[in-house]
């Protein structure tokens, strides 16, 4: 077994709201607990408003969190040491457009964090680091001198990624890194993160909304839903038997690329809406849209409890 | 087979600014029948909105249709009236957007909406009118339908607001329905209710849908035929087996290959190089800078559109059939059928 990078304990992150006058507290995250093991990928899945991107946030401490612990390396973060830990913990965003500074240039882009956090001896240094991440990252390095907007959306995303690994990171959170990318190109860059891990030893919490791609990305997966995770463990143990009634629909509506296959499969129908985090629904949050829920499913929030093979659900019935 | 609804016949759409000329679309040609589903897949860039606009003629002031026509019911739409285009637009073919906040006016309600479109498509007016803008969100699935009418459209879900938007776009009931990216803002879940929606509503009304995506999964959920665009040229046009079973061309299968399948977990196979620019097409194929089969003759000639089985077409320099005859005198299989 390899050690332990990240752990993250009972992370709670609450917004306050203003509605009607009134403040209101709207739990993003809650209670929401994982361990990222060294050069491996956790992928997190979940619709939007699931709160996954706020967990990755929460984690950098791009926000505070409310209430849980994350521990990196064994130590704990807290917002004193983050500034130390950050060139070990980077992010790569969703967006390559809005992401990067369009007045600099890549150069400088890739070269910021490594001002910020000192890492090169020269001009000289610094330069030659530059140009080697942009080879590591399939970026012509003669491009160095050109601005964002010459470039195209799949390029961005590879100067996004030689900006989190230019301070030698161990673990990249990242945000739908594919999402904003064309289907061909999804497929260049989803290699591209393969190549580093092998490479880097770097891991990974990949923040996805795709499950395909999750599948094919990960070597653990956690299903969010409401703010909790609903389902973790093993991506071919959850994909394959998924416990939790949440991961059974949600993996019986993904399109699938094969028309036949399809078309035979049964679909399990989901009623309603997701409920705003504002009034989350006491007990299980998903009991409001479950087919199987009953009076337990509302009194109480099922934890996760271990099924074996590195398989956990938080459901009652199941 | 009875006539199509829409028949395209070598459409051309250029797009003129200082830059120059941009070829969104060379020769598009395809049928669309009544109660059929098109699926039309292609990058940014490839041109299937651009196709969606010149249908509806709602292509902006650079733009131009500079060669083919479009034969609604097999009347010529560049011979017809501003009026009859105008009556087009809606009766004929309505289109639903992929963002439904920013199609729907937040300051009304939903049913001043949806019985604003029935008035102007029917004449209905007053209480005809409200019954039939609530008999429509019955139609779509909406519960409680009384209700959503005196709603705004921010109290309602993204899955909800693109129901409101279907349910406006069935007002008129018109023959073909446009669904431009429907569910791209939709999630998982809600996107197999909108699509489901979308199945419904064909089998009850029977009229033709077009969906534009680049979703390939979405594509092969709902979709009988599809139409594969690249670089404003159609590349492969057959039914949803023959595209995604035994396509014909190397960019659908690059297209198939670099996502993944939720099965293997092998490395995906991405196309190389990014998407053409319809500003600087290549002479020949427009696929063929990225296409690792390119042959001598696809840098210099554009490929001719072949039937390759029945109903399937594809537009490939390597169905060539005397191509074939030479891979088979040199006694080599065919290998990419």
């Amino acid at each position: 077994m390899t050690e332990e990078l990240l752990r993250v304990e009972h992370l709670k992150k609450y917004f306050p709201k203003k509605v009607n006058g009134k403040t209101v507290i709207s739990r993003i995250v809650d209670d929401v607990s994982f361990t990222i093991r060294a050069g491996e990928t956790l992928g997190l899945v979940g619709e939007s408003g699931c709160g996954k991107s706020t967990v990755g946030r929460t984690i950098l401490h791009l926000h505070t969190p409310t209430g849980g612990k994350v521990f990196f390396k064994g130590e704990e973060v807290t917002a004193r040491n983050i500034q130390r830990l950050r060139p070990s913990m980077q992010m790569v965003f969703q967006d390559p457009y809005s992401s990067l500074d369009p007045r600099m240039t890549v150069e400088d882009i890739i070269g910021e964090p490594l001002d910020v956090h000192h890492l090169y001896k020269s001009r000289a240094d610094r330069r030659e680091q530059i140009l080697e991440l942009m080879s590591y990252v399939g970026l012509n390095p003669d491009f160095s001198g050109r601005y964002p907007h010459e470039f195209s959306g799949g390029q961005r995303q590879r100067v996004g990624i030689a900006r989190a690994l230019a301070v030698h990171p161990d673990f990249i959170i990242a945000d739908e890194p594919v999402s904003a990318l064309d289907v061909s190109i999804q497929a260049q860059v989803v290699n591209m993160f393969e190549d580093l891990q092998k490479k880097l030893g770097v891991a990974y919490l990949f923040i996805s909304h795709d499950l395909l791609v999750v599948r094919h990305i990960s070597s653990r997966v956690a299903i969010m839903y409401l703010g909790h995770i609903m389902e973790i463990g093993n991506v071919d143990e959850v994909y394959d038997h998924p416990i939790h009634p949440y991961t059974q629909c949600l993996l019986s509506a993904l399109p699938l690329p094969d028309p036949d296959a399809a078309r035979a499969r049964k679909r399990i129908e989901l009623t309603g809406d997701v409920p705003s985090p504002l009034h989350a629904p006491s007990g299980c949050p998903f009991r409001t849209r479950c087919p199987y829920a009953d009076e337990q499913c509302a009194t109480a929030c099922p934890g996760l409890t271990e099924r074996g093979n590195d398989h956990a659900a938080a459901c009652w019935k199941f | 087979m009875s006539e199509p609804v829409l028949k395209i016949q070598d459409l051309s759409v250029s797009f003129f600014d200082r830059a120059g000329e941009a070829k969104a679309l060379s020769g598009v040609s395809f049928d669309l029948e009544k109660g059929q589903i098109l699926g039309i897949v292609g990058e940014s860039g490839s041109g299937k909105s651009v196709t969606m606009q010149a249908i509806l003629q709602i292509l902006n002031s650079e733009g131009r249709i500079t060669g083919g026509k479009i034969l609604f019911k097999g009347e010529d739409m560049s011979l017809w009236s501003p009026q009859k285009v105008r009556a087009f637009r809606g009766k004929g073919c309505a289109m639903i957007f992929q963002d439904p906040m920013t199609s729907l006016n937040p300051l009304l309600t939903i049913g001043k909406q949806i019985t604003e479109a029935v008035t102007l498509h029917t004449g209905k007016r007053g209480r005809e009118a409200y019954q039939r803008a609530v008999e429509l969100l019955t139609l779509v699935g909406m519960n409680d339908p009384e209700r959503r009418m005196k709603q705004y459209p921010h109290e309602l879900s993204g899955g909800r607001r693109q129901r409101i938007m279907i349910a406006m776009a069935l007002a008129s009931e018109p023959d073909i329905l446009i669904a431009d990216e429907p569910t791209t803002a939709l999630d998982v879940t809600v996107q197999a209710q909108i699509l489901e929606l979308i199945l419904e509503i064909r089998n009850k009304l029977g009229m033709a849908v077009i969906i534009v995506s680049h979703n390939l999964g979405i594509i092969a959920e709902v979709c009988d035929e599809v139409l594969v665009l690249y670089g404003g040229s159609v590349c492969e046009k057959g039914t949803v087996q023959d595209i995604f079973y035994h396509p014909r061309h190397e960019y659908t299968k690059g297209l198939l290959a670099s996502i993944p399948n939720g099965q293997s977990r092998d490395r995906l196979k991405p196309i190389g190089g990014s998407p053409v620019n319809v500003r600087h097409l290549p002479a020949g194929c427009a696929f063929c800078p990225r296409c690792e089969e390119a042959l001598k003759i696809c840098l210099t000639d554009k490929p001719q559109t072949l039937e390759v089985s029945p109903g399937h077409i594809a537009t490939c320099w390597r169905n060539d059939p005397e191509y074939r005859q030479y891979l088979e005198n040199m006694g080599k299989e065919a290998h990419h059928d």
